[in-house]
């Protein structure tokens, strides 16, 4: 019954984590004690990392999203110079052909050609596989709720 | 956008829970305005407040990247499929010889395949690849801290 209620939980949050601990008792019919332990409990484990606004960002003025496949040539300094990079969004670390996959945003395209530029002198990747994103569904997974 | 905005979408893009109280702290921006300003936001800017899961915790052990290529006329169908799937966390249309790319969530590598084969038996695949998600190294760190906001207004000033 735990477990089924923490998967409601953490699915509630996935759809709008700024709802009150209030409405989420109401909407998961759970007491209120139950829903502060419990998503004190799940923060404190880690399975929720962070609660963050998903922004349309062509809206607010950066229309340019890449995802892009790397190879490095020295991994641990091409993984900072990405990371480290202000225009990262997300930084995966791959099995297979590539090493890392990075999703980066840019107010324009000077500013991403600016970027891979930065990249190319750096000198920290030996294959690049570029591209352009559009979003379609954006965090849409959702826990099983059959878990009891 | 108006600098008080960007600071507030960094202070939502660090933690979407914080309190207006701690925003205008954080921005020494008055509560009033923040509460109108975000009230706007999220009919212009902000899509959804959500929660990054640590899916492996909860016995999601594999994600992957997987990219799709398709003919001209299955593009639809293979569009369709990819966003009613209930394991697609992430989907978005992409450029340079792919049509999709998903990050997808699953409990182990079969599950992966077995997507992947009903995918083949629906659609009419030019070309996928399969990228297994070793790590996260970061997620949604664009615009995260009102810190950031400054040194991205400082790059494209």
């Amino acid at each position: 019954m735990k477990v089924a209620k923490a998967v409601r939980l953490v699915n509630e949050l996935r759809i709008n984590s700024r709802r009150s601990l209030t409405e989420m008792a109401k909407v998961t019919d759970t007491p209120l004690s139950t829903v502060f332990k419990t998503v004190d409990r799940l923060g404190k484990q880690g399975v929720i990392v962070k609660n963050i606004a998903m922004l349309d960002f062509p809206r607010i003025g950066y229309p340019i999203k890449a995802g892009i496949f790397l190879t490095a040539t020295e991994k641990e300094k091409l993984k900072n110079f990405l990371a480290e990079h202000p225009s990262l969004n997300t930084l995966l670390r791959l099995s297979g052909d590539y090493d890392y996959y990075a999703e980066l945003i840019f107010k324009d395209m000077a500013a991403f050609q600016d970027f891979l530029d930065e990249l190319k002198q750096a000198g920290l990747a030996k294959k690049i596989s570029t591209h352009f994103i559009t979003d379609v569904k954006e965090e849409e997974f959702r826990l099983k709720e059959s878990v009891e | 956008m108006k600098r008080t905005d960007l600071m507030i979408i960094s202070c939502l893009r660090q933690d979407a829970r914080m309190k207006l109280t701690d925003m205008s702290k954080i921005t020494k921006i008055p509560v009033s305005t923040i509460f109108d300003r975000i009230r706007l936001l999220e009919g212009i800017g902000i899509v959804k407040n959500t929660a990054l899961v640590r899916f492996d915790l909860l016995g999601y052990w594999t994600k992957a990247i997987i990219t799709f290529s398709a003919g001209k006329q299955e593009r639809q169908k293979l569009h369709d499929l990819l966003e009613k799937s209930e394991n697609v966390n992430n989907l978005c249309r992409i450029n340079n010889g792919w049509d999709f790319l998903i990050e997808a969530v699953f409990h182990n590598v079969k599950e992966v395949e077995d997507f992947v084969e009903s995918i083949e038996e629906k659609v009419k695949l030019k070309d996928k690849k399969v990228f297994y998600v070793i790590e996260e190294l970061g997620r949604e760190e664009f615009l995260n801290s009102p810190e950031k906001e400054r040194i991205i207004r400082r790059v494209i000033a």
